[in-house]
């Protein structure tokens, strides 16, 4: 667009477009917050002068190209505008100046917010006052409803996603596991709706994990959000997760004792759930929410209560809730401009002056892991067929960068773990597992087996829970390292991992250097399940029986293979070449391969 | 699965979910890649010394191209539509003619990279190994060539996917959430509930599948190419779409008559003298009309929703004829 026009030439556009900056047009400021997501840096705009928290995304691996959990974000995120949504006002790029050809830095832009929820009750000088609180939760479900309308599920609402700034400001962030949703949006009145298709249940951190999904109800609506939106609100008063699940089995039976327990009229159909079965051994409860929360009063508890109703059918949905009486007695939401203003609190803040008792992470949520937003392509693993990027209408497996800044992070121990390519594949010359068995909640004796496994292509679900030591407050590093823990079915290597699992978890994913447990997360719809029998189908023509070429090839760059390809060519192939002759040299080059 | 109730048919009206205005946000960003007449002829390409008609026609080959690749990876064809619009924006912005000091992507590279994008953005990711087995194959014109990580143009095309992505996703401005027209179409179809008006369906599908191979979508929003579709087919099948409380569908769909008959004019432009496989006239012969007349349009005074085919003869099957010879 820059020629010179000359008098016979058209004048070029003249349009400014907007939407993408130059890294240079900011300031970098101090850091935020780092993790295996990246860093999130404070930065001045040049221009403007205005403060924004600018988070980096990486690209771990170069085979992926741009990370697809972070396409996802950017894309709901321009799609979102509300008061109580994070914005996402631009994308800014560093072009290195290294010689050749190099990636891009890309930078998300979003606006500064000076705490996370989770951050602020974590702090012992902080104190909620019970309007504030109101406000809080008003301008939670403000930004909850609007999601809604939009056809969007949060799919990880927690105190940690939730962002405040020191004008009393509160913002819905971390749009990595959210997803749209095709049912009409909830109404007035009516609940929130139904869903007419399956969706994955690997999502939403566990303690905020509301009951119908752990009982792997599939057809989830937005009253997942406002599950999590009820343990918010308690979390507000108690200052802790009000619901800090061990394991999945743990975290249905807290619920239950605290709730009551499912029976037909408090969650109709709940016993033809796939993961009922374990419930029903547990000893009846009816119920503990009064006693427990007395403090907030009869109209907070009928709130909570709607909240917290286990008939997902029957919670409150937002715009509901946003009228609930208890908005309108006395005393009444603050108006956001006379919340009180706190010292800042960033999570490396926090981090230093915690100290010794950094948290392990909660197992978070769902599902995956094993960040490499593409199994086939990280280069360490899936076999082929098993791969989310199969023909699935979402690959998840989603990489690092979940979230937006501010939100607290994970310790940056072991950041690369699982991209370390030095670590060779464990696979490398196998051929590929079987399949999986397809999941069944199994739950008996407390452990629950199932979910402790690595993730193994979106049929196991949860986490590693945490461990000992573990830290009331969930401070958990979103994703998972590690396209080694990727989707493979993981049969083999879980032994020799398993001398790092603490007490009661089958199953730990490893860290380079012996972090803690990570946040798996990143899990697939039932519709991008690995195809099984789709290998090699898709008219590569010699996928099969190249395959394992593939793998033992991908310990290696891709440059350096091209190189051999130069020699094997010279050794031996000519431009005619009949497919006979051809085959034999593509034989003799895979044996070169092992050889080598 | 257990638990859940089906959903009654959605015949009830209550559960007809009303069309809404786009998103302003999205209206915004979509917005700055709507171009007028005028612009598209001083485009980067035609500034640096490209005919109007050597660069339509290099739009084309790589549009096609991303339909050829997309039909080999069995991509959706909205997945396909996004992949268009991302390459027509990508030229907007920048020039396919080399000049001193700047070489440019060749258009195929483009394209290939933005199907990359539009597979990750539409969730139809495919394995990186196949995208570039059938890229080599459509740019070598041979469906059935051997390509294995042996072919030093495998190789050389995931090198340039992979590099040109954040070249291209920063000409982009990011700007991912493209309304695929197709999806638009759907949802009107059903709105108005002749989802199984097959010969309206298809028409309108096909002219939505001509409109992918145009600069249509530098033009108009992809709702006024959807509905623009919609109006031709509905002309071509002769049925009438029904009005809502006074007001003609496309204004329920927040779409302008004068846009819809704008973009029927352009289309037909554009193909009316390229004759249907059966050297038959054209299905858009007379789709033109006046942009600013009212009386012309309603198409047909028939109420009926099944009508004998129009007066000229031509037999929506033709269109889908057309849409064939995209596989070339």
């Amino acid at each position: 667009m820059s020629t010179p026009a000359e008098a016979t030439m058209p004048k070029g556009l003249t349009r400014q477009f907007r939407g993408c900056a130059k890294i240079g047009e900011y300031t970098i400021m101090e850091k935020l917050g780092e993790g295996t997501f990246g860093e999130v840096h404070k930065a001045r705009n040049n221009r403007t002068g205005h403060v924004f928290a600018l988070k980096k995304i990486l690209m771990h691996n170069e085979k992926d190209g741009f990370p697809i959990t972070a396409l996802r974000e950017i894309k709901l995120l321009k799609m979102l505008c509300h008061d109580n949504v994070l914005k996402l006002e631009e994308m800014a790029v560093e072009r290195p100046k290294a010689e050749g050809r190099k990636r891009a830095i890309l930078y998300m832009v979003t606006p500064y917010m000076d705490h996370d929820l989770s951050g602020l009750l974590d702090n012992p000088d902080v104190t909620f006052s019970v309007p504030q609180i109101k406000c809080y939760m008003v301008q939670l479900l403000k930004g909850l409803q609007y999601m809604h309308d939009q056809h969007i599920l949060h799919r990880d609402m927690k105190a940690a996603n939730l962002l405040i700034n020191n004008r009393g400001r509160l913002q819905i962030a971390d749009f990595g596991l959210a997803r749209h949703y095709d049912e009409p949006v909830p109404q007035r009145g009516k609940g929130n709706g139904e869903a007419r298709r399956d969706y994955t249940t690997l999502v939403v951190t566990r303690w905020y994990r509301p009951p119908e999904l752990l009982l792997q109800l599939r057809r989830y609506t937005p009253a997942i959000d406002m599950w999590g939106a009820g343990c918010v609100f308690g979390e507000m008063f108690k200052r802790k997760p009000i619901l800090a699940g061990t394991s999945d089995l743990h975290q249905a039976q807290i619920i239950f004792e605290l709730v009551g327990s499912p029976n037909d009229q408090s969650m109709p159909g709940w016993n033809n759930l796939p993961g009922a079965e374990p419930v029903r051994g547990f000893a009846a409860s009816s119920g503990r929410l009064a006693d427990k929360f007395n403090e907030i009063g009869p109209t907070g508890l009928s709130f909570l209560s709607e909240l917290l109703k286990l008939d997902w059918k029957k919670r409150i949905n937002a715009i509901d809730a946003i009228d609930h009486p208890y908005f309108r007695e006395d005393p009444r939401p603050m108006r956001e401009e006379d919340i009180p203003t706190f010292a800042d609190s960033h999570e490396l803040d926090r981090r230093n002056a915690r100290g010794q008792k950094q948290a392990l992470p909660p197992a978070p949520a769902g599902g995956t892991v094993g960040g490499n937003p593409n199994g086939e392509w990280t280069g360490s693993g899936a076999p082929p067929g098993n791969g989310p990027w199969m023909n699935g209408d979402r690959g998840r497996n989603g990489p690092q960068d979940r979230g937006p800044p501010g939100v607290d992070r994970a310790p940056p121990t072991g950041m690369r773990g699982g991209y370390d390519r030095s670590r060779p594949p464990p696979y490398d010359h196998r051929p590929p597992p079987p399949p999986p068995p397809r999941h069944q909640p199994h739950w008996g004796n407390g452990v629950d087996h199932n979910r402790n496994q690595p993730y193994d292509g979106g049929r196991h679900t949860l986490p590693p829970p945490p461990g000992e030591g573990r830290h009331p407050l969930p401070r958990p590093p979103r994703y998972g390292p590690g396209g080694d823990r990727g989707d493979r079915p993981d049969r083999g290597d879980r032994g020799d991992r398993g001398h790092r699992a603490p007490p009661g978890d089958k199953y730990v994913p490893t860290y380079n250097d012996g972090g803690p447990p990570r946040d798996d997360r990143r899990s697939r719809d039932p519709d991008d399940r690995p195809r099984e029998g789709r290998r090699g189908s898709r008219d590569s023509g010699h996928s099969r029986d190249k395959y394992e070429d593939d793998r033992s090839e991908r310990s290696r760059s891709y440059r350096e293979r091209d190189r051999n390809f130069g020699q094997n060519r010279r050794d031996g192939r000519t431009r005619s070449r009949s497919p006979e002759r051809r085959d034999r040299a593509r034989n003799r080059d895979r044996d070169d391969v092992y050889r080598r | 699965m257990v638990s859940t109730t089906i959903n009654p048919p959605d015949t009830t009206p209550v559960l007809r979910e009303r069309p809404r205005p786009p998103p302003p946000v999205v209206v915004e960003a979509e917005q700055q890649w709507i171009f007028s007449e005028e612009e598209l002829l001083r485009t980067p390409s035609i500034v640096d010394g490209m005919s109007p008609e050597e660069e339509r026609q290099t739009r084309r080959k790589g549009v096609n191209f991303i339909l050829q690749v997309g039909m080999m990876l069995k991509l959706p064809q909205t997945t396909l539509s996004t992949a268009a619009i991302f390459f027509n924006r990508f030229v907007m912005r920048n020039s396919l003619k080399a000049r001193p000091g700047y070489k440019p992507l060749h258009q195929y590279q483009i394209a290939a990279t933005a199907l990359f994008l539009a597979t990750k953005v539409e969730e139809n990711c495919r394995k990186m190994k196949e995208l570039v087995i059938a890229c080599v194959r459509v740019a070598l014109k041979d469906p059935n060539k051997l390509v294995d990580e042996q072919t030093k143009d495998f190789w050389k095309w995931r090198d340039t996917i992979l590099y040109s992505e954040d070249v291209i996703l920063e000409t982009l401005c990011f700007d991912l959430s493209v309304e695929p027209p197709f999806q638009s179409l759907f949802h009107m179809l059903k709105y108005f509930r002749v989802e199984h008006d097959k010969r309206l369906r298809n028409a309108a599908w096909a002219f939505l599948s001509d409109s992918l191979l145009t600069p249509l979508c530098l033009l108009f929003t992809s709702r006024t190419i959807a509905a623009a579709s919609l109006y031709a087919a509905a002309r071509c099948c002769d049925v009438q779409l029904p009005d809502e409380n006074g007001k003609p569908w496309w204004e329920i769909q927040y779409v302008s008559l004068r846009d819809i008959r704008r973009a029927c004019n352009l289309m037909a432009d554009l193909f009316e003298h390229s004759a249907a496989k059966d050297g038959e006239a054209s299905i858009y012969v007379g789709l033109r009309s006046p942009e600013d007349e009212i009386q012309f349009d309603t198409p047909g005074s028939l109420t009926t929703s099944q009508a004998p085919p129009n007066s000229n003869g031509n037999d929506p099957e033709e269109v889908l004829s057309e849409e064939g010879e995209l596989d070339g």
